[in-house]
């Protein structure tokens, strides 16, 4: 409804009869009083439709939170299956590896059966789980198209932060994660009936892989020098708490160590903390925790098997220095294969040319 | 002296096991230092008791190897050494320490589960003097278990026994068993997506901490120990009558030993990531049957390392210490010649700053300024002591 002006309204520019023409004032009034009912009119309408958008929202966030938590439980019970069915493998593993005899074979059998059993429940979870992650992203894309429409409303402001928050949360997860591919080298074998363009096509190829070993040790350089720091940063935190130590800063009736921790080590944390039976590692430096990216996939056709293991075992280390140590040998590893794969390209593309004259 | 060959000995055997060890390292440090007060007394106002400071010389090695022994699982051995001598004519002060500490362990069934042993000994010894109020030694010896859970998350159990000595006034040795409980685990972990090539195996490996960036990580130790500590000593009793004021004489020796029970329960919390800040509170319980040596301990600590310009890095440090006595405290240190300055007793609060860069392959320039005060002390006596230290550090790590 447009806003009345006593000016311009026809009817009091028509009424022309004394004592029913309306005073001025009260027109005015009048005209006020309706234009405050629309715009009251229209602030309830506005209320009620931010009212229905943000149930809406709540909605939808409630719905994305159960299906979270469905997720989250589904997601910790096909762990425990993932794990017990590595379990029954590494058994089989171990039967299969003992002398045969009846009492072997009956295990054997029952374990497979079993590991069977399991890798079915496996399966089924991983189906449900994949049916629920796309459901999942039906109902994150439609939290975030109301939380668009209700921004689109103008909320309070408290309201926008929170709808703004949930919206950049929401839209991570429904973002495609950054895939790490596996470096895959090539056949770098010199087949001696290739023609010249086959031979070109196979240089090719390896030189593609030595731009993408030549990135990953770039990346590694930079872990490394990142987990450096961080080392030489945890160095110095703890020398200084030894200091501290030293001094009597704290009380010193407990039992007294020549190691560089004081005598908490005792109860915990300078047991061997890897958990598997490696080489025997430095207590001030084993530990557990995460990693920078996962290079133990990515070059896992790429570096030795023991490499992978310390990639494998620092991405659990929470000591910077371990994982320094790790990202400097994979480093080593991929400069070294990235030198044996351009001598070898050269190799291949003297032999083309020499094929072509 | 008997002591003194068998740790040579310990050491030299330590000292071959570290030549065969699969790693091993070594540090050397030296450094000058001026202390404020060397005898760390506390001053009384009346001026009885003043305190001299002096400048001393500190000096020290270590050594550590770790290898395995074939199936019986692995070994790690450790042996240290220690001097701190004063180079004025303040007498006193001069303490050496040797310490020593192996452990080995081994994985059980799925290796989850790690079984251990542990022993370790620390002797701080009067260099010059017959014997001074800081040497002590201190034998420890503990089986372990250590669990190992999702990612990094390990619990320890410990079970052993001390055995300690007070060389001032060997009413104060103890021996005695000792428990313990530690868990460990990264609680926080800022870092990118997760990065497999297999969409399939993502969750998994995030379930088990695999596969996260964790640029920065705050892990958290929660820990309990109790000592059972019987003492050579006898206990004492309160021979004077409630709301009589505490005089020497209210301590009446009894004809049982002294004994109690050394409960400490920590928590801290270590920040990793481009600084690292440690906040940590400890709470220790002493439970004595002797009269006057029940206390609890609350001690608050907080310190933080940054690297400035120049690749120098600093750490600052505060820890706020409180005592409270659970019984009416005797402040006279010469109650039937019992000596009570004991480094247990300490009520310090202190703060700390140190600087340190590389000067060289394996060399570390360190700088240290320490303020220790008993700022929350309610007894007449005040406490003051800086130290200011310079040094060089060698290890074979760097």
């Amino acid at each position: 409804m447009p806003p009345t002006s006593p000016r311009s309204s026809p009817r009091s520019s028509r009424s022309a009869w004394p004592g029913c023409a309306p005073r001025p004032a009260a027109a005015t009034a009048a005209g006020i009083t309706a234009t405050a009912a629309a715009r009251a009119r229209a602030r309830l309408a506005d209320a009620d439709a931010a009212a229905t958008l943000g149930k809406a929202t709540d909605r939808a966030r409630a719905t994305v939170r159960a299906s979270e938590q469905d997720r989250a439980t589904r997601l910790a019970a096909r762990t425990k299956l993932a794990r017990a069915y590595q379990a029954e493998l590494g058994e089989i593993d171990k039967l299969k590896r003992q002398k045969a005899s009846w009492r072997r074979d009956r295990l054997l059998r029952d374990r497979l059966a079993s590991s069977l059993e399991t890798a079915k429940k496996l399966s089924k979870a991983s189906a449900e789980l994949t049916i629920l992650d796309a459901r999942l992203l039906q109902e994150r894309r439609a939290l975030i198209a109301a939380i668009d429409a209700e921004l689109a409303a103008g909320p309070a402001a408290a309201r926008t932060a929170s709808l703004q928050r949930v919206r950049t949360e929401t839209a991570r997860a429904v973002a495609p994660a950054v895939k790490a591919k596996k470096i895959v080298i090539p056949d770098d074998e010199i087949d001696p009936l290739a023609d010249p363009d086959e031979l070109e096509a196979q240089a090719r190829a390896l030189r593609d892989s030595e731009a993408e070993l030549a990135r990953q040790i770039a990346s590694l350089d930079g872990q490394v020098d990142r987990f450096r720091k961080q080392a030489e940063l945890r160095k110095a935190h703890d020398r200084a708490g030894e200091l501290a130590a030293r001094d009597d800063g704290q009380p010193r009736r407990t039992a007294g160590s020549a190691g560089s921790r004081d005598g908490a080590e005792l109860t915990g944390d300078a047991a061997p903390q890897d958990g598997g039976d490696g080489p025997a590692a430095d207590p001030s430096t084993s530990g557990a925790g995460g990693f920078e990216g996962d290079p133990a996939v990515v070059l896992s056709d790429v570096v030795d098997a023991d490499t992978v293991d310390a990639l494998r075992k620092a991405e659990r280390s929470s000591d910077p220095s371990a994982k320094a140590a790790a990202a400097e040998r994979a480093r080593r590893e991929v400069a070294r294969r990235l030198a044996a794969l351009r001598k070898r390209r050269l190799e291949i593309e003297k032999r083309a040319k020499d094929l072509a004259e | 002296m008997r002591l003194w060959l068998v740790a040579i000995g310990l050491v030299g055997s330590a000292g071959g096991a570290v030549a065969r060890a699969d790693t091993w390292k070594a540090e050397v440090e030296a450094g000058g230092e001026w202390d404020s007060n060397v005898h760390r007394v506390e001053v009384d106002p009346a001026g009885t008791r003043v305190a001299v400071g002096a400048p001393l010389a500190r000096a020290g090695a270590r050594v550590e190897g770790a290898g395995r022994a074939g199936a019986w699982g692995r070994w790690w051995i450790a042996g240290a050494g220690r001097v701190r001598t004063v180079t004025s004519d303040v007498r006193g002060e001069d303490v050496g320490a040797l310490a020593l500490d192996a452990r080995w362990d081994r994985g059980l069934g799925d290796r989850r589960v790690r079984v251990g042993a542990r022993a370790s000994w620390y002797d701080a010894t009067a260099l010059t003097e017959p014997s001074s109020a800081r040497t002590f030694a201190l034998a420890a010896a503990d089986g372990f278990l250590v669990l190992t859970g999702d990612g990094d998350r390990r619990f320890a159990l410990s079970a052993g026994g001390r055995d300690f000595t007070y060389r001032p006034d060997a009413d104060f040795d103890w021996h005695g068993a000792a428990v313990g409980a530690r868990l460990v685990a990264t609680v926080w972990r800022r870092g990118a997506a997760i990065a497999v090539d297999a969409p399939e195996l993502a969750d998994d490996l995030a379930a088990l901490g695999v596969g996260d960036a964790a640029e920065a990580t705050v892990e958290l130790a929660v820990g309990w120990r109790l000592e059972r500590r019987s003492y050579h000593g006898v206990a004492f009793d309160d021979g004077c009558a409630p709301g009589d004021p505490v005089v020497p004489a209210c301590f009446v020796p009894t004809g049982e030993r002294r004994s109690d029970l050394h409960h400490v329960g920590e928590v801290e919390a270590t920040y990793t990531g481009d600084v690292v800040v440690t906040a940590g509170y400890e709470l220790t319980v002493n439970d004595s049957s002797s009269y006057g040596q029940s206390l609890v301990r609350h001690r608050l600590s907080g310190s933080a390392t940054i690297e400035l310009p120049g690749q120098v890095y600093a750490t600052g440090s505060a820890a706020l210490q409180v005592d409270q006595y659970l019984d009416p405290l005797l402040l006279a240190r010469d109650v039937v010649s019992q000596s009570f300055t004991s480094i247990d007793d300490e009520n310090r609060s202190a703060l700390a700053v140190r600087l340190s860069r590389r000067v060289g392959r394996g060399f570390t320039a360190e700088a240290r300024w320490a303020f220790f005060a008993d700022s929350l002390s309610k007894d007449d006596l005040e406490f003051r002591r800086q130290v200011v230290y310079g040094g060089l550090t060698w290890s074979s790590d760097d």
